[in-house]
């Protein structure tokens, strides 16, 4: 990305996280106020210089700084999959969940190179090991608690 | 004291002991190792095991466990940029930059080496220097505590020397995360957005699985890589690895663990505080502090050293005042009381036994340490050889689960989530995710002990200003917090004094100086 836009994009950001804990201050006063005010203030100006050093930059043109390609889609697909998966934990419990997480998931975005067959059998082996190996070292070992849902 | 120091010794060397030891401090590196899991969970859960042992047993797991776990962080700080523990934040900056570059042994066995060192550094302060050292940390109060934050923040400007505004902003941003919940000094709630369960705050660990872990699940989802990052094992990386910092990193981490101890001790001041300042002061002595961030060996050295010296530091104020400076300590200490023994100068004389025992198993525990967790890290190293898609959704589950433990709540499992995103977002447009955890992680000490500044000011009639003046110590950390602060111009101008002075006589670049 060019260093112009990504300088704007932080300014932005910054303006919007203070402008959004601007808008939630209510009432505060005295000290509780204090502190988060001082800290809006620096954003505000901070994400304002931002902006104005980014626009500086990209008038002034520049080439792209060298990235590796990124798989925008893939990225998409684990966040989407990952609140979806969170949204399930309450229902289904952690560990039904988890394991249609993981063996989606593998299947969506593993490699398929032995064939669908094979993928389809990995995935599975690998979303029910990983399930038993969490559930034997937290629930069982540690006993530490998951979140429960109607089934497990 | 040598009086009972011989008998420790005997006691060290029973089998039994030595058994717990080496189960401790595996089970600890293993707690450590998986993020949301904390040395606290991890010593707090063994303690209804510690009740049928006998007391020096049980205090000397417990002990191990603590060790290993502060240790444990670091292999998943190294592996796949998730601290395990917040002590291990700062391990990430070089130790996870080193992974990438097929350095993964040389990473884990330098945070190995350097937490055995810082460790045995912390049990040396504990064993001779407890009583002073405890009344010094008495000193610090509200004023001291709020500046020794400041300069623990002032690590930005090192760490974001390149571009200081995004640097700062960052550290903005988590310290206004940090202001989510029930306001430290009056007790008001604030920014809730409507939401009633955030009135508890966010939590520290969280918020760092998803700015470390979630956001390089995206990050590494979205590389077209088929495995984190290439590795071959180098022969003999332990050895080159020990000869590095023996010889070139003596000072470094000799520094690193005085500070960690010396952090350790203060109340509330804990292993993530150490390590950042460590951090943060290694990089501004070394004659070439752009290397750190990169992969440098003696970044994760002082990380390292200093996170694991907190241990011995933070059981001097309980071993001899009883008042802990952790919350591991406060579980020790829980277990010590169940046990009948009252901490305090006396447990020197009248339990001497049982305190020289206990310390004497920290020196065997961190010399335990080399070959256990030489063991452990070859096998955390086959990580690496797992297809990068199976890692990285298995980072999302554990990630869950991990914070999900933490308050049993599923706030933290959407805290890992957003705060992923957001890791991931602040990477791509040059914001800083290490001064965003700072932030999140300093901001309430920072706020609370403002917050006492100023109401001993309204009670002694006078000024913030006469509050932070009136104590010697604050004044010296308040030099030091300038001094942290004018580092990155101090070496800039220090780069191009060099640049000038070889101008004349030779044909470098100002860019061979970056190098």
């Amino acid at each position: 990305m060019r260093k112009g836009f990504t300088d704007i994009g932080a300014g932005l950001f910054m303006l919007l996280v203070a402008t959004a804990f601007l808008l939630q201050s209510g009432d505060l006063s005295g000290v509780s106020w204090l502190f988060p005010r001082a800290l809006m203030t620096v954003m505000f100006l901070g994400g304002v210089y931002l902006i104005g050093l980014g626009a500086v930059r990209v008038r002034a043109g520049g080439h792209d700084e060298h990235e590796e390609p990124i798989a925008s889609h893939r990225i998409l697909i684990i966040s989407i999959s990952s609140i979806v998966y969170g949204l399930l934990i309450p229902w289904l419990g952690f560990y039904v969940s988890s394991a249609l997480f993981l063996f989606g998931m593998a299947m969506t975005l593993g490699g398929k190179e032995g064939g669908k067959g094979k993928a389809t059998l990995y995935s599975l082996v690998f979303a029910i090991l990983l399930c038993v190996l969490v559930w034997g070292g937290f629930n069982v070992l540690l006993a530490v608690p998951t979140p429960k849902g109607q089934f497990f | 004291m040598m009086e009972f120091i011989v008998p420790a010794l005997g006691h060290i060397i029973e089998p039994w002991n030595i058994l717990l030891m080496v189960l401790g401090l595996t089970g600890g590196i293993i707690v450590g190792a998986l993020p949301g899991l904390t040395a606290t969970m991890g010593v707090a859960l063994m303690v209804p095991a510690t009740f049928a042992m006998n007391a020096t047993s049980g205090l000397i797991m417990l002990g191990a466990i603590y060790v290993g776990a502060i240790y444990g962080g670091s292999n998943s700080a190294c592996l796949i940029c998730t601290p395990g523990t917040p002590s291990s934040v700062a391990t990430t900056f070089d130790g996870w930059p080193m992974c990438k570059a097929g350095k993964a042994d040389f990473g884990l066995y330098t945070s190995l080496i350097s937490s055995s060192f810082g460790g045995i550094i912390g049990t040396i302060m504990l064993l001779f220097l407890a009583a002073p050292l405890a009344r010094f940390a008495l000193r610090f109060g509200g004023p001291e505590n709020f500046w020794l934050c400041l300069f623990g923040l002032s690590t930005i400007a090192v760490m974001s020397a390149d571009n200081m505004m995004k640097g700062l902003l960052s550290g903005a941003f988590g310290l206004l995360i940090s202001t989510i919940g029930i306001d430290p000094n009056v007790g008001v709630p604030r920014f809730t957005f409507g939401y009633y369960p955030l009135v508890q705050g966010i939590e520290v660990i969280p918020a760092m699985i998803g700015l470390f872990s979630f956001s390089q699940v995206l990050y590494l989802i979205g590389s077209h890589r088929p495995f984190i990052a290439d590795y071959t094992p180098t022969p003999g990386a332990f050895g080159q690895v020990a000869r590095f910092l023996g010889s070139k990193c003596k000072v470094l981490l000799t520094r690193s663990s005085l500070i960690g101890a010396l952090v350790g001790m203060l109340p509330g001041a804990g292993g993530e505080i150490a390590s950042i300042i460590a951090y943060n002061e290694s990089k501004r002595w070394d004659k070439n502090p752009e290397i750190y961030g990169k992969g440098a060996m003696e970044g994760l050295a002082s990380s390292e050293s200093a996170n694991n010296a907190v241990i011995g530091g933070s059981l001097i104020p309980m071993l001899t005042l009883g008042i802990p400076g952790s919350a591991v300590a406060a579980i020790i200490l829980g277990a010590l009381l169940a046990k009948g023994i009252q901490p305090g100068f006396k447990v020197f004389t009248n339990t001497g036994d049982l305190a020289y025992t206990f310390i004497m198993s920290q020196f065997a525990v961190c010399l335990l340490m080399l070959p256990i967790g030489y063991l452990l890290a070859k096998v955390m190293a086959k990580l690496l050889r797992i297809r990068l898609t199976f890692v990285a959704i298995a980072i999302v589950m554990l990630s869950f689960i991990g914070s999900y433990a933490i308050r049993n709540n599923m706030l933290d499992v959407w805290i890992v989530v957003i705060f992923g995103v957001v890791g991931y977002f602040s990477s791509r447009v040059g914001l800083d995710t290490g001064s965003m955890a700072l932030g999140i992680i300093l901001g309430p000490m920072i706020e609370e002990n403002l917050g006492k500044c100023e109401h001993l000011s309204h009670a002694l009639g006078g000024s913030i200003l006469d509050v932070f003046f009136s104590s010697n110590i604050a004044i010296a950390l308040m030099a030091l917090t300038a001094l942290s602060l004018a580092t990155p111009f101090l070496l800039s101008k220090k780069k191009k004094m060099l640049f000038e002075q070889s101008e004349t006589g030779s044909c470098g670049t100002e860019e061979d100086f970056d190098a």
